[in-house]
Formats: C-alpha cells, structure tokens, sequence
C-alpha cells in the first residue's frame, strides 16, 4: 500500500458510543423510562378494556385514575338551576380562555367592518393600481395554471360561482330552444372560460367544443359568423393553455378565416351600424380590425413575439383614439391620453417582458385600457383614488358586459365625476350621450333589457335629474326624472321576495331623500347654483347604486371648492348619519317642521333623539364621524 | 424479521387485538414516555400523557399502512399530546388550584429507595440536559438505548444511514456533557 493508497482511504466510520459514564448514565435514565412505561402497561389496557375499543376522546385527561362515570355533583352549584348561557359562560371562562379572546377579536372585527365601512377604499394610488391589476389579470393568470401563485379563495369561489351560474343560465337557455327569445352564446362563453380559469381543462374543452358544434350549427346571420369565430377562437385559447400549440394555432387560424369574413359581409350588407353594440362592430366601427387580435395571439403562439407586439401596438393606438373619443375622456386633455397609452404601453410590455407565454399582450388589452383608463382617472384625481373599479364578485359579470359598459360606463362614470365636482353642465351632456347609448337594443337578453340594465337607466335619469335640479331647482324636469327613476326602482323591487326588495328600496332610499329636498327647498334662492342639490346623498356611501356596476363612493371624493358648500346647515349631521350603519338618511321633515313664513323646511336627525336606532347607535355613529374627522 | 412482527402487530392491533397492541406499546412506551418527560413537568405528568398518546393511537391503528408511517404518527403525536396537557394543567391551575394543592406541589418529589441522592441529582442535571438537545439528536438517544435494532430503525425514520446515526449519537453526547457541564467531550 502505497502513502497515497493510505491518504485516499476513507476515515474510519463512527461506531456506537464507549461504554463510559456518560452511557451509564443514559441507560439508566432510559431504563427508568422503560420501567415506567412499562408499569403503565397494564393500566392502558384495562382502560382500553373499559371502553370497549371505542375511540377515545383527546380531552379526557386523568381517565386512568378514574374510569368510573362521576357522581353527580352535591354542591352549592348543584342547588341552583343554571342557565344554560350562564353555563356556557362559565365552561368558556373555566376552559377555553382562547375562545373568549376569538370571540372578543370577531366582535371587535365586525364593529371595525361596520364602523368603517370604507377602509379598504381608503388606499391610495399605487396600492390601489396594483388591486385593480389583480382584479384583471386573475382570471388569465389562473387559465395558465397558475393555481399557486394566485390561490386565492375569494377568486375559487367567485368562479366557481359563476360556473354555476352560467350552467344553470346555459340550461335554460338551451331548453327554450327558441334561439331569438334566449341565446345561450354568453352562458355558454361564460362557463368554460371560468371552467377554464380555475384550470378544469378538460370540462372546458369539452364545452368549448361542445359550443362550437352549436355555432356551426347556426344559420342565421350574424350569428352565424360571430358565434363561429368566437368559438374557434375560444377553443384555440384551450388549445394554448394545454400547450397544443400546433392545434391552437389552426383553430386560430380557421377564426381569423372567419372573422375577416364576418368584417366583409358586414360591410357589404352595410349591417355595421346596426351592430354598434356589438363588441366586435364597435372595434370595427373605430377603425380597429377585430381579427388584429387574433393576429397578435397566432404571432404568440408561433413565437413570433415582436410581431404580436406590433399588432397590439397597432390594436392600441387605434384603441387610445377611440378612447380619445369617447364621452368618457371628454374631460381629460391629450397629454392625458397620452399618459394613458403609455400606462397600457408599459403594463403590456411588462407582459411582454416577463415572457408570460400564457398572457399574450394583445388579448387582455382592452382590459388594461379599461382598467389603466380608469387609474388615469386616479392620476388624474387624487381625490377619488378611492374608487374601486369592482368587487371580484362583480367579474363575471364583467366579463359578459363588455358593451354595456363601454356604452353605458363610462359616460356613466364621467357623469358621476361631473356631479362630485359640481360640473353639472357637463354632467347632463354626458347623461345625454349615456341616455343615446343606452336606447332599445334587438337583442334579448342583452344587459340593456335585464333589470340591472334597468337599474342602471333608472340611475341614469336620477343623476341627470340631479344634475339639473342643481342648476336650476325649479327646473320641472329635474323632479320628475328623479320621480321616474325612484318609480323604477319600485317597480323592478315588486317582483323580488320580500328581503331582496327591502335591500334594493334600502340602496336606493336616498333618492326619495333628494326628491324631498328638492320638493321642500323649491323655492330658488340667490346663490343656488352653487348649491348642489345632490351633494349632500352623492357625498354619501350609501348612495352606491347596485353592487353588480361599478361603485365610485363619493363620500371620499372631495367636491370642488364650489361645491363644497352645502346650504344645509345640517349637512354635518346627515353626513355623520350616513356614516352610522342605521343610515339615517331616511329621516323626513315633520309636519310641523316649517320656517318662519310657513314652508316646510327640510330637518335633519339629531344624534341621540331621532336617531332611529336609539343613543347607542348613535354614540358609536358620533364615535365613528369623530374616527373620520367629520366633527 | 423482527420489523414484519412489528408490522403484523400493527395490522392485529388495527384489527382489534389488544395483545399486539401491547406489544407495540412494549416497544415504543419507552421511546413515547422519553420524549414526553422533555415536554412534562413532572415524570407522572409524562407518564400520563403517554399513555393518552397510545389511547389516541389505538382507535386510529387501520389508518397506518406502513410502520414507518404509525412510528411518525406517534411520535408528532407525543409533542402534541403534551402540548395540550401542558396548556389543560395550567388552565387547571389558574381556576381549580387550591391551596392543599399548592402545599402539595411545594413538596419536592421523594427519592426511590434505591437511587442515592446523588444519582438522583445526575439524573436531573441529565434531564435538564436532554431537554436542552435538539429534537433529532435527542431522538437518536432514545432509539439508540430504548429501541432493538436502532440503527435501522433511524434509517427509516431519520432517514440516516448506519455511519450518519452513529454521527448524530456522538453529537448529541457531546452537546449532552457540555450541557451538563463536565466540560469535556466524552
């Protein structure tokens, strides 16, 4: 053996311990613990024989000294009857000291929630992008199979909602059989791109295919070419999510064949105008070429990154002139939309950046403009940075409402943004160019028709009301606007169960607050035009119209200088009432509330005395406005 | 050979049978009561909390279709075991302690006959040791004095190998005289 053969041999392995003290003590210590365990042999067996194999409870502590049921108590306790919530008191006090503080964190959580109900909206800038961010991009991030990175259990349930709520719309709709009366093309859609957001691939494809037989089956157009495309195009989305380049790209392919056929017969026909409601017309109304998407997902899916790119580059411009256009950014000036192409610019070149194979940048555009429109808008006004676009409930919706809201949103939204900021003139054009929008649609089921759409119209007249009561509160149509819209509410609460009509009455009980003041203070008086009339209910979080549409709460919008002032002395009470979750806004004037020469004056609820609820309500509404700096 | 008797016990015990889960509790009682002395105040305290680990083990033996799997149970299960009594005994005796118990407890525990004091004091100043160990190395201490083939058994439930065990073991000694303060390795 050589002195290099010694140098490579491997060290000696470690062995059992010496037998030294140290292992003298250690036996004996573990031979203790031996002898003891195996004293307590015995006694586990007899309680195992006691209870007859049955399976044991982990909270019986000492049952071996004691197998025997206890006898019932004899003292002092045992004489008095004792009620059983005095006795959960005291098994809670003398065992679960935990559960006392669980319970004290869950009061002390809802009152927080009731208290302050707008916290959450009470986040600034960044913050709140980056929310909205998440609201869009969930459902692609999840159709990738990014479970993990985004296992959020609202966001489960939320499609696991709406996958019940499309089967079921998708079976009714089917079972009608009558096409015109109800088209199952949104259920449908709707269902397996939310099977295929939560990743149940197989499901999705299966619908998706199962649609696609139904599309080729349609004869009439334009169904006929839209319902065709959309499913090949759908299916190909399937097709990608599952890796199936090849595949996805001919279903692409097939799409785009009859997408820019369905672009020719609308053109020939002339039928363009007629279909402006349609996403896809709407697009080609502006001068955007639906199928440009479709372009940039084939360039994606073949690798071809840069050109998918410049398709969404060209899809965006014409898009942002669109936008330019529209009522909704009448109020912002070019730099400003320049900002805003260069927000979808950068969030879709993040996109692009981060090499998201599954979120091609084109397909999710309008989304981001949508989204990145409204951030602008954020920007643009700090103040209402604590607008929340939607709830994640709201999504599917969402996803179904694509013309609706490009129709009815945003001049909706301009138009609420006009009132906060005491710009009414503006505000009744947008709720004209909103009413245009909004007219008689020919196809059934489409969201114009469906009571949120009604709601949505009815709101519509009540802030144009609103708006001109507020520069001219003698101006009779002001008052029988508002009359039509509150009749409306009504009329839609009628055929809903009773607890659903009472929440619907309660969302919309300001508006019959408005009507009042406005019936009450009639009379114009100097200055009025500064006082906006539908401050005071706008400013408040309880005038959120429906929970479906988005919900700007602006009580957290500062009003203008202008329009800061309030001719109501009581305007702090009623603020700081509708701060309180009694929302006491529904106190009205009494009869004999009435000023000097005998008109009626409108009142306002005093904390502690007409406060509906009582003083303790109205301790912690005080509390609360004190929290908000309201007092 | 003598794990697939071990193995057989379980699926009997699972099955009913109290004789081989005696026998199952005659090789791991030790093993269970040793780690449940580090987490009890007291040796009857530790006592009682393994045999409630084996009383909870017992009605869910089917569940284990390896023995690898019924030896991690019970041994997480002992840390949890103790845990809650640990957390019942204070509760106990912030609401039910009375003063005879107070007096009781100030007793310090009377020596068995046999062990001298100062066995009993090695003894402690061991415990206080063990304690101190880090969960594995102390685990290999119990499998190495308590269990009938520990090499093998710590392959398949440390994962180690032969050489790796023996490493671990001379490591916990050595911690076990530092902390013990004799100050030199052994």
């Amino acid at each position: 053996m050589t002195a290099d053969d010694r140098s490579r041999r491997p060290p000696q392995e470690p062995g059992p311990p010496p037998r030294d003290d140290l292992d003298e003590l250690l036996r004996r210590w573990h031979r203790q613990s031996a002898e003891r365990a195996a004293a307590g042999r015995d006694d586990l067996l007899r309680v195992l024989a006691n209870q007859g194999g049955r399976p044991v409870s982990p909270q019986g502590e000492r049952r071996f000294d004691n197998p025997e049921p206890t006898p019932p108590s004899t003292g002092r306790w045992a004489t008095r009857p004792i009620l059983p919530a005095m006795r959960l008191i005291r098994w809670l006090a003398a065992h679960r000291p935990a559960r006392i503080a669980a319970s004290i964190l869950l009061v002390v959580g809802l009152a927080a929630v009731v208290l302050f109900p707008d916290w959450a909206s009470r986040r600034k800038g960044v913050a709140m992008a980056l929310d909205l961010r998440e609201v869009g991009f969930a459902p692609p991030l999840l159709a990738a199979g990014g479970w993990p990175a985004l296992d959020d259990e609202a966001t489960l349930r939320t499609a696991e909602q709406a996958v019940a709520d499309a089967r079921s719309k998708l079976e009714a709709a089917l079972a009608v059989g009558d096409r015109n009366a109800a088209n199952p093309w949104r259920a449908w859609t709707k269902l397996f791109r939310n099977l295929r957001a939560m990743g149940r691939w197989d499901e999705a494809l299966g619908e998706a295919l199962d649609f696609l037989a139904y599309a080729k089956a349609e004869d009439q157009e334009p169904d006929r070419y839209s319902m065709h495309y959309t499913a090949l195009f759908e299916v190909g989305n399937i097709y990608l999510s599952l890796g199936d380049y090849e595949t996805a790209r001919g279903y692409y392919e097939e799409s785009l064949a009859v997408a820019r056929d369905y672009t020719d017969w609308l053109h020939r026909t002339g039928r363009l105008p007629d279909r402006r409601p349609h996403a896809f017309a709407a697009e080609l109304a502006v001068g955007l070429p639906p199928h440009l998407w479709m372009l940039s997902r084939l360039a994606s899916v073949e690798g071809d990154r840069q050109t998918a790119w410049d398709y969404h580059n060209r899809a965006g411009a014409i898009l942002l002139d669109f936008f330019r256009k529209d009522c909704a950014f009448r109020g912002l000036t070019t730099p400003a939309g320049a900002s805003l192409y260069d927000l979808c610019v950068a969030v879709a070149a993040d996109v692009v950046g981060e090499d998201r194979s599954f979120e091609p940048p084109a397909v999710h555009v309008r989304e981001h403009l949508l989204n990145e429109a409204m951030l602008l808008r954020l920007d643009r006004e700090p103040d209402a940075a604590a607008t929340a676009l939607a709830q994640a409930a709201d999504l599917p919706y969402w996803v179904r409402a694509d013309d609706f809201r490009q129709d009815f949103y945003f001049p909706m939204e301009a138009l609420r943004i006009a009132i906060a900021r005491g710009r009414f003139e503006e505000a009744v054009r947008a709720a004209d160019e909103a009413a245009r929008n909004t007219g008689p649609r020919d196809r059934p089921g489409f969201p114009y028709q469906e009571p949120i759409g009604v709601l949505a119209r009815a709101e519509l007249r009540f802030l144009r009301g609103t708006a001109l009561a507020a520069l001219d509160p003698t101006d009779p149509e002001a008052l029988s606007l508002i009359d039509s819209a509150i009749n409306t509410v009504h009329q839609s609460a009628k055929p809903l169960p009773e607890d659903q009509q009472t929440h619907l009455l309660r969302r919309f009980d300001e508006w019959g607050a408005v009507a009042q003041e406005i019936r009450a203070d009639g009379t114009p008086e100097p200055g009025r035009r500064e006082q906006p009339i539908g401050q005071v209910s706008l400013a408040s979080p309880q005038s959120k119209p429906y929970a479906p549409f988005v919900y700007v709460p602006f009580a957290t919008l500062q009003p203008s200088k202008k329009g800061t002032r309030n001719v109501h002395a009581s305007f702090q009470e009623r603020q700081l009432c509708h701060q309180c979750p009694c929302r006491a806004s529904s106190v009205r004037p009494r009869r004999d509330d009435r000023s000097a020469d005998g008109s009626r004056v409108s009142r306002s609820p005093r904390p502690g005395v007409d406060h509906p609820t009582g003083p303790l309500l109205a301790c912690l509404c005080l509390w609360s406005a004190d929290r908000h700096g309201r007092l | 050979m003598m794990m697939s008797d071990e193995s057989s016990d379980l699926s009997a015990a699972a099955t009913g049978d109290r004789e081989a889960f005696a026998r199952l509790y005659d090789r791991h009682a030790g093993i269970v009561l040793s780690l449940c002395r580090r987490r009890s105040w007291s040796l009857e305290e530790a006592e009682d909390a393994a045999q409630e680990t084996f009383l909870r083990v017992y009605p869910i033996l089917d569940r284990f279709d390896a023995l690898p799997r019924f030896r991690a149970w019970l041994y997480r299960a002992t840390g949890r075991v103790c845990s809650e009594r640990r957390r019942a005994a204070k509760r106990r005796r912030r609401w039910e302690m009375t003063a005879a118990d107070r007096q009781m407890e100030s007793q310090p525990p009377e020596p068995t006959p046999v062990e001298s004091a100062e066995h009993v004091e090695q003894l402690e100043r061991l415990t206080g040791a063990l304690d101190a160990l880090p969960h594995k190395e102390r685990l290999a201490l119990h499998l190495y004095y308590l269990d009938d083939d520990p090499a093998t058994t710590a392959a398949e439930f440390l994962k180690l190998s032969r050489p790796g065990f023996y490493k671990l073991l001379g490591r916990a000694r050595r911690h076990l005289v530092v902390l013990m303060g004799e100050g030199q390795p052994a």
